[in-house]
């Protein structure tokens, strides 16, 4: 059965089909490189959140890469929240569109929801209760799975999200954007152990995420310690030192206190391998078995909304028309 | 002009002089935050939260772009770090936020200035470590300088 997934919650347009629920027929991003050639060049940076253009273009080339006749797809599922309205509207519209004429269920999905489903894209046998680390530009979240649908949100962050953290850094640094792999490529050469970067404290017995003083640290130690006494390589592997260090120290705490069977690291921020290596690391103390998706599986993608609309689709979680967009959204 | 400038001296005090002027503000509103990466500007919008009775947790819209916190007197933080063409601006539908049914604060937001007649200006400056300036600015009808003053100043 074919599930067609569309996401168009942030910056990126993208078009998936999901066969079954986790054999990606096809998984077209708007940013990829080999759709910019391929259409000469009509996304400059400008467009590239502009869903209207590029929509009908990823869903023809997700069609196409598919090799299927639009008609055995059963079902269109599509990201309603959280994210910008103008852009979750542009995906809404043309899944109701898609949905009408081809007399095909319409499915809404959370994004959030659709992250912590990344995982079974590419693994079977996931044993519950999991605890997931979904990191990204725009979330920093610990979700306790415990069966299928069943979430609670465990703790998110006060301020910035690590990922934001990361393109800040960058730019303190003078790296350029995104920050993400550039901090990580410097880091490689860095001494992790060169600053002792502050690490957020909360307030007692409580778990969450703060980065915010994390990134105005940093901007004081620029300021205090003139470039070339200190490299730069340093700084940002001492970064990601103390990042990953407030990451981890959250989800020990709770694997210390629960039962899990399972960690996940996703999100677009579980691309790093640093925090991977880490993150898998600590599973391992605990003996844990941990599920880090592919990268293109952890950078917004729709091959994971069509995968968990799949399973939506086997329970009957059917949307009406009246789908519409939320800013903001949690999982009850 | 006259302007009003005010030292704070740790992020506490920065959060209770958003929370101040949370009380001078009134639906339709604009803000535009001025200053660095780490000077306080989501800090300060955290406290006018607060003062809105918005019991929600405020984070930096800097990737989200805009973040919807819908309450009696609905705010809407806007961050438009990652934007730089006006077009690429108004494209992720800015224009709905403004003017509207509640109070814009829009971080980064000198990049749009010349869109909008009336608004509040506040300039974040990093002074030393904990200690930043905010100065305010009013431009066009609808603000009273010596007003904001005395909600500012209020204990």
């Amino acid at each position: 059965m074919y599930v067609l997934g569309i996401d168009t919650s942030c910056d990126d347009t993208s078009v998936a089909i999901v066969e079954g629920g986790n054999k990606v027929l096809s998984n077209i991003v708007s940013s990829q490189a080999s759709l910019h050639s391929k259409y000469g060049g009509v996304v400059p940076e400008i467009a590239s959140r502009s869903h209207v253009r590029m929509i009908n273009i990823c869903l023809e080339e997700a069609i196409n890469k598919a090799k299927i006749k639009k008609s055995k797809i059963s079902a269109v599922a599509v990201t309603y929240g959280p994210g910008l309205i103008g852009s979750l509207l542009m995906g809404i519209q043309t899944a109701k569109t898609i949905s009408f004429t081809y007399g095909i269920p319409l499915i809404g999905i959370n994004h959030i929801e659709s992250h912590l489903y990344s995982p079974f894209l590419e693994f079977q046998e996931i044993e519950y209760p999991i605890l997931s680390l979904l990191i990204s530009g725009g979330h920093t979240e610990i979700v306790y799975i415990k069966k299928p649908e069943d979430y609670e949100l465990i703790c998110d962050t006060c301020d910035d999200a690590a990922g934001e953290a990361y393109d800040k850094v960058a730019k303190l640094l003078d790296l350029g954007y995104p920050g993400g792999p550039l901090i990580e490529k410097l880091a490689e050469k860095g001494d992790g152990g060169r600053i002792k970067f502050p690490r957020a404290r909360l307030k007692r017995g409580k778990i969450g995420f703060s980065f915010s003083g994390l990134k105005t640290s940093v901007k004081y130690f620029l300021m205090k310690n003139e470039l070339g006494r200190i490299k730069k390589e340093d700084i940002a592997a001492s970064f990601q030192e103390a990042v990953v260090d407030m990451l981890l120290q959250s989800m020990e705490k709770i694997l210390k206190k629960r039962e899990i069977k399972s960690t996940f690291l996703v999100g677009g921020v579980a691309a790093n391998s640093f925090i991977r290596n880490k993150f898998r690391g600590i599973s391992k103390k605990y003996n844990i078995r941990d599920y880090c998706p592919s990268l293109e599986y952890c950078t917004d993608n729709a091959a994971m909304v069509a995968g968990l609309g799949y399973w939506k689709y086997k329970n009957k979680r059917f949307s009406g028309f009246e789908l519409d967009a939320v800013s903001r959204l949690h999982f009850k | 002009m006259n302007t009003l400038k005010i030292i704070t001296k740790s992020t506490q005090e920065t959060k209770n002089i958003g929370k101040k002027l949370s009380k001078f503000l009134k639906i339709g509103d604009i803000l535009i935050l001025v200053g660095d990466l780490g000077s306080g500007k989501t800090t300060f919008v955290q406290g006018i939260a607060k003062g809105l009775q918005i019991n929600n947790r405020v984070y930096s819209p800097s990737f989200t772009i805009i973040n919807e916190y819908p309450k009696k007197i609905p705010l809407y933080h806007i961050d438009l770090y990652r934007l730089d063409k006006i077009e690429e601006i108004l494209s992720v539908g800015i224009e709905e936020y403004l003017w509207g049914n509640g109070i814009a604060i829009i971080e980064w937001g000198e990049k749009i200035k010349e869109l909008i007649d009336s608004y509040m200006e506040i300039n974040f400056c990093f002074i030393k470590e904990n200690i930043r300036s905010l100065e305010f600015f009013l431009y066009g009808k609808g603000f009273n300088l010596k007003e904001l003053e005395s909600y500012l100043q209020k204990s």
